[in-house]
C-alpha cells in the first residue's frame, strides 16, 4: 500500500487511542544493581578506584589485619560463617603475620599497648565468608592485592558481605557493603566529615550527623546519621573512622587512612522508600515487585 | 566494655582530671591454692558502707552482666562474684604486723567433691549437679567442659562460690547488705583487675568505701584493687592533625581534664603531653585514643567539614565493567536481571537439578561448605546460578509469563590450586519460561550476546543431567568449553512446580573478554 501509493486514497479507521495497550514487560536491571551502579558512578566521580577480592577469605584478612582481637565477641562462631570445607588457608605472608601478631600482643610505637587476648595463627588461617568487605581494604593496604598504595589514594568496593543474623525485612544473610577509604599524608576528622557530606549529598541526603562511637580498628570512630528526604527521620546510614596505627603500621602504611562502610540496601531504602528487602534479593523475590520497581538513577 | 569505661568517664567528668578513690588497707586475703590450670587468676576488693536500694542493686547487677558480656567474654575470660561480706566467715588471725587478718581461699574442687546451695535454688548440689540441674549452670556448662577440677571459693564455713558459673545462696547480696566482698576469677590478671576497678569505681560513685584485699599466689603477693594510673606521651601535633584545627597548649590541657585525664605539657618545639589515664579506661591503648578523647571534649560536631584536597583518579575494575556491559546486553535482549543468594543448599544446587557434585558437567563441583549454617537452606556456596533462577520460577508461578530471567553473579567451588582453596568466578545464567520456550530461543539469545562481545560461539551436542538429552549443547566460546545451553529436563521443571517449558544457559562471564 505504501509502495503503490494506494495510501493516498485510503480511509484510515480511527483507533481508541486512550484505550489501554497490551502490557509489556521490559528487560530490566535489578533495582539493587541499579543502585550499586549509581553508587559506583558517584565514587568514581569522586576519584575512587574499585577494589576486588575473595568472598571466602582467611580470618587474618577479615579480622586480624584490622586489629580485631581474636576473642572479640564478633569473632565467635555464632556471628560468622566459618567454612567447613575448605577449612584453612595454606599460605599467609610470614612477615605480615609476624607484624600483625606483634601489634595484637604489644601494640605499636613506644606508647602503645596490646590486647590482653590470646592470638593463634591457626585461628587467623581459618576460612570464613567475609563479614565485611574491609577484608579487601586489608588486602589492598598490605600490598597483597598487588595495587599501588603510595599516598594519595582513594579506593572503594560495592560488594557482598555475609552476616549470621536473623532474617527479617531489613536483614538478610547477604548484603552489599559500600566500602571506601582515602589515604593521604595528613587526614583529619574534618576531611572525613567533608567526604561524607559530599557523598551523601549526591543522594539528596543532607544534614549528616556524626555520633562518636567505638570500633576496634578506627579512632576516632563515628556512626553517620542522615535525615530521610521525605519523612525527615534521622536514620543511621553508615560507620566511619580513621584507621588505628595498630592496624596501619603492620600493613606497612605510613600515611593516614580514613574509611567507612554502609549497607547499600539501607541507602536504597532511604532513597526509594521500599520496605522489605526479601522482595528484592534472593529466590523468594517477587517478580511483580521487581517489575514494578521504579528505576534508580 | 568501652561504653562502660566511657560512661564512667562522663560520670567523673564533673570533676576535672584523673580521680582515684582512696582505699583502706587490707583486712581480707584471698589464698590461692591448687586452682584449675585453665583459670589461674583471681582478684577482688572489699566494699564498705554500701547503701543499695532496689534500683542501685539492679544497676550493679546490670554492670556486672555488661562486664561479663564484653571484657569478660561471656565469663570465659573474667567473671565477677559479689557477696554479702557479713555472711562470710574468715577466721581472724593476727598477722606479722599485729593487725587482724581474715581470708578466703580460691581453689579447685572435684566436680562431685562438695556441695552448696546455689542462688535461686534451695537444694544442696555438687558443682557437677549445678551444671546439669540448675538453669544458670546449664547455660555456662560449656565453659568448664575441659576442666578436671572446677574453680571454687571457700570461707571457714565452706564452699560459697562456684566461678564462673554461680554464687552460693548463703552470701547473696540484698538491699540490706552494707558490706560487700567482690571477687573476680579469670584467665588473664590484667583483664580481671580492670573489671574489678570498674566495679569499684561504680560503687565508689555511690558513696561506698573501697578496701584493699591481699591476693596470695604462693610466693607472690598482690594488693588489689589495682588503681594504677598509666601515662602516655601524646604529641601536640598529632592532636592538631587528627582534629584538623590549631590548638593552644592550655586548651589541650583543659580539654584533657574535661575528658577525665590529666595532661602535663613537655618541651618547646616538639611539644608533647604526659597524659595520665585512670585505671577504668581500658579502651586507651595508644596516644591516638587520647587525641580522640580531646576531640570528644572539644565536640566533634563543632568541627567544620572540608573536602580533602587530595587528587586521585577514579575508575572501575575490568571485571566490574565487563559485568555491567554484559548485564546491559542481557537486559536489551529482554531479560529481567535478578539477584540471588550465593549461599544455597545441596538439594537446590544439585539434587533438584538432577546433578551430582561428581558429574562431569557444568555446575558439578565440590562445593565450599559452611560449618554452622543459618538453616538447611544455606549450607554451601552455589557452584552455579541456574538453580537459583529455577527457584525464582518456582516461587513465582502465580506471576505472569513469559518469565525471561537472567543473573550475573557469584559461583564457587573447592579448588586446591587457588590461594584460599576456593575458586570464585562470575557466572552468566539465563532462563526462558513460556509456553513455547525452546532450545532455539535460548541459543538465539546466547548467540546475540556473544555477537555483541565479538566472541565466537559454537554449540556442540553434550549430555547434561539437568537438560533433555539431545536438546543440550556445550557453550564453546573462542574454542573453550565454558558452559551449557539447552531445554531443561521435564523432571527438573516438574519438581519445581513449573507448568511451562524452560530453556536456558549458563557460562563463565570471563569468556566474553
Amino acid at each position: 500500500m505504501l509502495a503503490s501509493g494506494e495510501w493516498r486514497d485510503a480511509e484510515f479507521a480511527d483507533y481508541n487511542v486512550e484505550a489501554d495497550a497490551a502490557e509489556y514487560t521490559p528487560g530490566k536491571t535489578h533495582v539493587l544493581r541499579q543502585a550499586a551502579e549509581r553508587v559506583k558512578d558517584v565514587l568514581v566521580g569522586m576519584g575512587f578506584q574499585e577494589m576486588e577480592g575473595p568472598h571466602v577469605d582467611a580470618d587474618f584478612y577479615i579480622n586480624d589485619c584490622l586489629f580485631m582481637p581474636q576473642d572479640h565477641p564478633a569473632r565467635n562462631h555464632w556471628d560468622r560463617f566459618a567454612l567447613e570445607q575448605p577449612e584453612k588457608i595454606d599460605d599467609l605472608p610470614d612477615d605480615l603475620v609476624e607484624r600483625v601478631e606483634r601489634a595484637h600482643r604489644e601494640g605499636v610505637g613506644s606508647e602503645g599497648d596490646g590486647y590482653h587476648s590470646p592470638w593463634d595463627e591457626e585461628f587467623a588461617r581459618s576460612l570464613a565468608l567475609r563479614g565485611h568487605t574491609t577484608s579487601l581494604t586489608a588486602r589492598y593496604l598490605s600490598g597483597v592485592a598487588g595495587a599501588d598504595v603510595e599516598p594519595p589514594q582513594r579506593y572503594f568496593s560495592v560488594e557482598k558481605a555475609y552476616r549470621n543474623d536473623t532474617l527479617d525485612a531489613t536483614h538478610l544473610l547477604e548484603f552489599f557493603q559500600i566500602e571506601g577509604w582515602v589515604m593521604a599524608e595528613d587526614l583529619s576528622v574534618r576531611d572525613l566529615m567533608g567526604t561524607f557530606r559530599e557523598f551523601y549529598s549526591q543522594f539528596g541526603i543532607t544534614d549528616i550527623e556524626f555520633k562518636p562511637t567505638y570500633n576496634p580498628y578506627t579512632e576516632p570512630s563515628f556512626e553517620l546519621f542522615g535525615r530521610h528526604p521525605e519523612t525527615g527521620e534521622l536514620i543511621e546510614i553508615g560507620n566511619s573512622g580513621i584507621f588505628r596505627p595498630e592496624m596501619l603500621e603492620p600493613l606497612g602504611v605510613e600515611a593516614d587512612v580514613m574509611a567507612w562502610g554502609l549497607a547499600l540496601e539501607r541507602l536504597l531504602m532511604l532513597v526509594t522508600g521500599f520496605e522489605d528487602i526479601r522482595d528484592v534479593h534472593g529466590t523468594l523475590c517477587d517478580l511483580e515487585f521487581l517489575r514494578d520497581a521504579e528505576v534508580v538513577y | 566494655m568501652e561504653g562502660i569505661a566511657r560512661s564512667l568517664r562522663y560520670h567523673y567528668g564533673d570533676d576535672r582530671g584523673v580521680y582515684v578513690p582512696d582505699t583502706n588497707s587490707a583486712e581480707w586475703t584471698i589464698d590461692v591454692q591448687d586452682v584449675p590450670d585453665e583459670r589461674p587468676c583471681v582478684t577482688g576488693a572489699v566494699i564498705r558502707g554500701v547503701d543499695l536500694d532496689e534500683d542501685a542493686l539492679d544497676s550493679l547487677i546490670q554492670l556486672q552482666e555488661k562486664l561479663h558480656a564484653t571484657m569478660g567474654r561471656k565469663r570465659a575470660k573474667g567473671a565477677i562474684g559479689i557477696h554479702d561480706l557479713a555472711m562470710l566467715k574468715g577466721e581472724s588471725v593476727s598477722g606479722a604486723d599485729g593487725n587482724a587478718r581474715r581470708s578466703i581461699t580460691y581453689t579447685g574442687v572435684e566436680p562431685d567433691g562438695d556441695t552448696f546451695v546455689p542462688l535461686d535454688d534451695d537444694a544442696e548440689r555438687t558443682p557437677a549437679e549445678v551444671l546439669t540441674e540448675h538453669p544458670t549452670g546449664e547455660q555456662y556448662a560449656d565453659l568448664l567442659a575441659e576442666y578436671d577440677t572446677f574453680p571454687a571459693i571457700y570461707d571457714d564455713i565452706g564452699l560459697f562460690s562456684f566461678p564462673p558459673v554461680i554464687n552460693g545462696r548463703r552470701t547473696e547480696v540484698s538491699t540490706d547488705s552494707r558490706e560487700l566482698f567482690v571477687e573476680l576469677t579469670g584467665t588473664d590478671q590484667w583483664t580481671i583487675d580492670r573489671m574489678c576497678a570498674i566495679v569499684c569505681y561504680a560503687l565508689d560513685a555511690r558513696g561506698a568505701t573501697v578496701e584493699d584485699v591481699t591476693v596470695e599466689y604462693g610466693d607472690t603477693e598482690l594488693v588489689r584493687p589495682d588503681f594504677e594510673v598509666r601515662t602516655k606521651r601524646v604529641p601536640h601535633e598529632r592532636v592538631e592533625t587528627l582534629l584538623g584545627i590549631d590548638l593552644e597548649p592550655d586548651e589541650v590541657v583543659d580539654l584533657a581534664e574535661r575528658a577525665g585525664l590529666d595532661a602535663e605539657p613537655e618541651g618547646g618545639d616538639d611539644l608533647t603531653y604526659d597524659v595520665e589515664i585512670p585505671p577504668y579506661r581500658v579502651d586507651v591503648l595508644h596516644p591516638v585514643d587520647v587525641a580522640d578523647d580531646i576531640g570528644r571534649a572539644y565536640g566533634f560536631n563543632e568541627l567544620v567539614p572540608r573536602y580533602p584536597e587530595v587528587g586521585t583518579i577514579g575508575g572501575r575494575t575490568e571485571t566490574s565493567r565487563l559485568e555491567a556491559a554484559a548485564r546491559e546486553t542481557l537486559v536489551g535482549l529482554g531479560f529481567e536481571d535478578l539477584l540471588n543468594f550465593n549461599m544455597t543448599s545441596e538439594a537446590d544446587n544439585f539434587e533438584r537439578m538432577r546433578l551430582s557434585p561428581e558429574d562431569d558437567a557444568v555446575g558439578a563441583a565440590a562445593p565450599a561448605t559452611i560449618e554452622e549454617p543459618y538453616s538447611e537452606d544455606f549450607t554451601i556456596l552455589r557452584t552455579w546460578a541456574l538453580p537459583s533462577l529455577v527457584s525464582v520460577l518456582e516461587n513465582n508461578t502465580h506471576r505472569s509469563y513469559p518469565q525471561d530471567l537472567a543473573e550475573i553473579g557469584f559461583a564457587a567451588g573447592v579448588d586446591d590450586a587457588t590461594e584460599t582453596g576456593v575458586a570464585e568466578r562470575r557466572t552468566v545464567a539465563a532462563v526462558l519460561a513460556r509456553h513455547d520456550a525452546s532450545y532455539e530461543d535460548a541459543k538465539a539469545r546466547l548467540a546475540a550476546l556473544c555477537e555483541e562481545f565479538h566472541v565466537d560461539l559454537e554449540t556442540p551436542a553434550t549430555d547434561h543431567p539437568s537438560f533433555i538429552d539431545g536438546r543440550a549443547a556445550s557453550v564453546v566460546v573462542d574454542g573453550e568449553a565454558v558452559g551449557v545451553v539447552g531445554e531443561l529436563h521435564p523432571a527438573v521443571i516438574v519438581d519445581h512446580d513449573v507448568e511451562v517449558p524452560v530453556a536456558g544457559f549458563e557460562f563463565e562471564l570471563g569468556a566474553l573478554r
